[in-house]
């Protein structure tokens, strides 16, 4: 299963999962925009690797790498 | 009907800030949602009764975070008349989802359609007839920035018209709703549809409220059953997709938008460069270093050293003398006129030009949208200690001074990590403190060069520890919303609200804090001038007052430390009102006079009279330097802080620190150089390591999955 955090910058994909049932992080990341079939796209890392900067509905998004690990893509 | 109270609630950077402020002007009250630190912020529309309610900022109706919860509770009180939710026109397609949420209480609603200006320079337009066909409530288009529309707004409070349902859920999900909202029969009818909808999505809060109703519990579950079957993913995911899908279709009816997108573009280009590999620490750096000069290494510090020494120190005074010497005054008279009120006013007011100059930067990173970046890019190393890069700033500035960084340490959202922040600050030497490192370095280690690295070294270890200890403490573990930030468009702030962000603080701060440290400032002056004599109850000198004989009393606490004349514990005690006062008070209470030079060779004799060992000097230093910081800086802490228990545990724990600091620097470091000898002192210090060494290493308690918070709301 590929996951958002193995994005590379520039790189775009498609969410078809989001793990981590009943816990605060998923309702956040629903509630954010990053619903099933939503288009995705990785703009940059911060300078130490992480946390990483997504593309959604047209804003930007920063999560940290574990928690973008909960997001299945293709 | 007149519409008595407005419930306005939107995302973080929709603007609601700026509309409250132009709804409310100066008529703004900030006090406290009961049992959760979130601000409660209400005002009173211009020229009218009617209240308004600021909700905090948030993205969505979740029962995880203390605002979402605080927001949620006080919409379901149904205690308003209209809602009015603010919503940015530069980004429609997040900012309806909260929408989306709102529109399932059967409530009034409007949205107030902000940041229009900015949506016109990025060549996006909206049919807002089209818009409000869709949502079924009325819209107004505006920008509260520039004060477009905020007038049609406010007539629209008066006459809002009949809502028509918005279709989000389909049928099947409607049915749902409605079966489960028959079993709901404690609640009214406005928030069945919430609630239900909530309880369909395994809402943590409602389904432990309903925990005991078995009858409604069985149906929950086969109605999950059928509904998540169907659409093959659970109904957290389901409603989520289903509100994105309501708020994309009504996008794309209403919005016509220009290929470029220039304050995105803009952003993203600012970023490659503020967030660049190489280039974002040495530009925050930078960035930082000019808040400090300016805040604290000039124009702050001349403002505030022109307040204390001509304001307060001349025409305050002279005038006061003047007045209390025509009318022959007693002495106790002008005492506590001279030096408790004027002193103490002074010690409050004399902090506001620094404070200003740093809260006007401050403000301006905030709004313009830095500081989001900043947070970005320190994360990485700031969470191990419980932190996250909005810290950074706080400490920075409390090597200048512990007051305004308390202050600033307002700015950082997560709640653990502001508490953090604001114990382990105090840790940080402000400037008040070095004349004490002054004074012990010339005395003892006259040729040394490491001392003054050494005690910076020891306060950023403390500060690590601190945090990566405190982090582990359930009671540093309240909820808060996770670690997903949105990185907004850079704008310019305009120059009303940065004037009122700076208003604001500087308020709370002279009314908060300052009480505090007024009081204290005329108890301490009150303890230190006065006893009873032979003659009665008088004025004394500070070697015979009140103060002196407590500061005896409570010497042979210190004896531990190595240090135990009554003039050190006074000392200590009167570097509680401003940590520069230690200097002087030992220099009286030792017999070398007032006004002495830290390095003075007079002081040094003195001092190595009263020091047995320079590890017992180094020791005094050590508990001066971290043990609690100034009355000032405390009050701010409090202030920040808003919870006495929380205060109570900082002052505890800080003092704690602070001692066995002294203690294990006293104990082992004198053994290793020789000065003090192996003995029970030596193995507690040991001791102590080990319970500091294990505390650092423990492995945190993992918390449970399914957690119910225990917190009262």
């Amino acid at each position: 299963m590929k996951t958002l955090d193995t994005l590379k910058p520039g790189e775009n994909a498609v969410i078809t999962g989001i793990n981590g049932q009943n816990t605060s992080l998923r309702r956040r990341l629903l509630d954010m925009g990053l619903t099933l079939n939503t288009k995705v796209s990785l703009v940059r890392e911060a300078p130490f690797g992480d946390p990483i900067e997504l593309e959604v509905r047209g804003y930007s998004l920063t999560i940290r790498k574990s928690d973008a690990q909960l997001i299945e893509v293709k | 009907m007149a519409c008595q109270k407005i419930a306005l609630i939107g995302n973080q950077n929709s603007g609601k800030t700026t509309l409250f402020n132009a709804l409310t002007g100066a008529n703004q009250y900030v006090g406290n949602w009961p049992g959760v630190t979130v601000d409660k912020v209400v005002g009173t529309l211009k020229s009218t009764d009617t209240k308004v309610v600021d909700l905090p900022g948030l993205y969505s109706l979740s029962p995880y975070s203390p605002e979402e919860i605080v927001s949620r509770e006080y919409l379901l009180s149904g205690d308003y008349d209209l809602i009015v939710n603010v919503v940015d026109a530069a980004h429609l397609e997040r900012s309806l989802s909260l929408t989306a949420e709102l529109l399932s209480f059967n409530k009034n609603i409007i949205v107030a359609l902000n940041m229009m200006d900015v949506a016109k320079n990025n060549h996006i337009e909206i049919n807002v007839n089209v818009l409000e066909q869709k949502l079924g409530i009325k819209v107004i288009p505006m920008s509260a920035s520039t004060g477009d529309g905020v007038q049609d707004l406010v007539n629209a409070l008066n006459n809002v018209p009949q809502r028509q349902k918005a279709t989000i859920y389909p049928q099947e999900i409607k049915e749902a709703v409605v079966k489960i909202g028959s079993y709901l029969k404690d609640k009214n009818d406005f928030e069945k549809e919430f609630i239900s909808l909530c309880l369909l999505q395994n809402d943590k809060v409602y389904v432990h409220e309903y925990m005991t109703d078995e009858l409604l519990q069985v149906e929950l579950v086969k109605i999950r059953a059928v509904l998540e079957k169907q659409y093959g993913q659970d109904m957290e995911s389901k409603l989520a997709g289903l509100r994105y899908a309501f708020v994309d279709e009504a996008v794309k009816a209403s919005v016509v938008k220009a290929a470029a997108n220039r304050s995105k573009n803009f952003s993203r280009a600012v970023d490659n460069i503020v967030t660049n590999r190489y280039l974002a620490l040495p530009i925050f750096a930078v960035i930082v270093y000019v808040v400090y000069y300016l805040a604290v290494s000039t124009i702050g510090t001349w403002g505030t050293d022109y307040a204390n020494d001509v304001i307060f120190g001349e025409w305050a005074t002279n005038g006061a003398a003047y007045v209390l010497d025509s009318i022959s005054a007693p002495e106790w008279l002008s005492g506590l006129i001279i030096d408790g009120v004027i002193g103490g006013v002074g010690a409050v007011l004399g902090f506001v030009p620094q404070m200003i100059v740093l809260f006007i930067l401050l403000s301006f990173l905030e709004q313009c949208g830095y500081m989001t970046r900043v947070a970005f890019v320190l994360d990485r190393i700031f969470r191990h200690f419980g932190l996250s890069g909005r810290c950074f700033i706080p400490m920075v500035i409390a090597s200048g001074c512990a007051v305004p960084a308390m202050m600033a340490s307002k700015s950082i959202d997560n709640i653990n990590e502001r508490r953090i922040t604001l114990i382990a600050t105090s840790f940080i030497p402000c400037s008040a403190k070095l004349p004490i490192l002054a004074m012990i370095a010339a005395a003892f280690f006259p040729d040394s060069t490491i001392v003054a690295p050494g005690v910076y070294f020891l306060a950023i270890i403390s500060v690590i520890v601190t945090g990566v200890i405190l982090k582990k403490e359930s009671a540093f573990k309240e909820e808060v919303s996770p670690f997903v930030m949105e990185l907004p468009d850079y704008h310019m702030p305009t120059l009303g609200n940065i004037a009122r962000s700076v208003y604001l603080r500087c308020r709370a701060f002279i009314v908060k804090a300052g009480t505090i440290i007024f009081s204290t400032v005329v108890l301490v002056w009150f303890l230190s001038s006065f006893n009873f004599t032979d003659e009665g109850f008088g004025m004394v000198e500070v070697g015979d007052s009140m103060l002196a004989a407590i500061g005896s009393a409570i010497a042979f606490i210190f004896v531990p430390l190595g240090f135990s004349s009554w003039q050190c514990a006074v000392a200590i005690f009167t570097g509680l009102l401003a940590k520069e006062n230690v200097v002087g008070t030992l220099a009286v209470l030792l017999g070398v006079g007032a006004d002495v030079a830290e390095d003075d060779a007079t002081l040094g004799v003195a001092l190595h009279g009263e020091f047995s060992t320079s590890a017992a000097a180094l020791s005094f230093l050590a508990f001066n330097l971290f043990s609690t910081p100034c009355i000032a800086a405390l009050g701010a802490m409090k202030r920040q802080l808003a919870s006495s228990k929380m205060f109570s545990f900082a002052i505890v724990y800080l003092t704690v620190w602070a001692y066995v600091y002294a203690f294990i620097i006293y104990h082992l470091g004198g053994l290793i150089v020789g000065q003090v000898a192996f003995g029970a002192g030596t193995v507690v210090a040991l001791v102590l390591l080990a319970a500091i060494l294990y505390l650092l290493f423990r492995p945190e308690k993992e918390k449970p999955m399914m957690g119910i918070k225990v917190k009262a709301v």
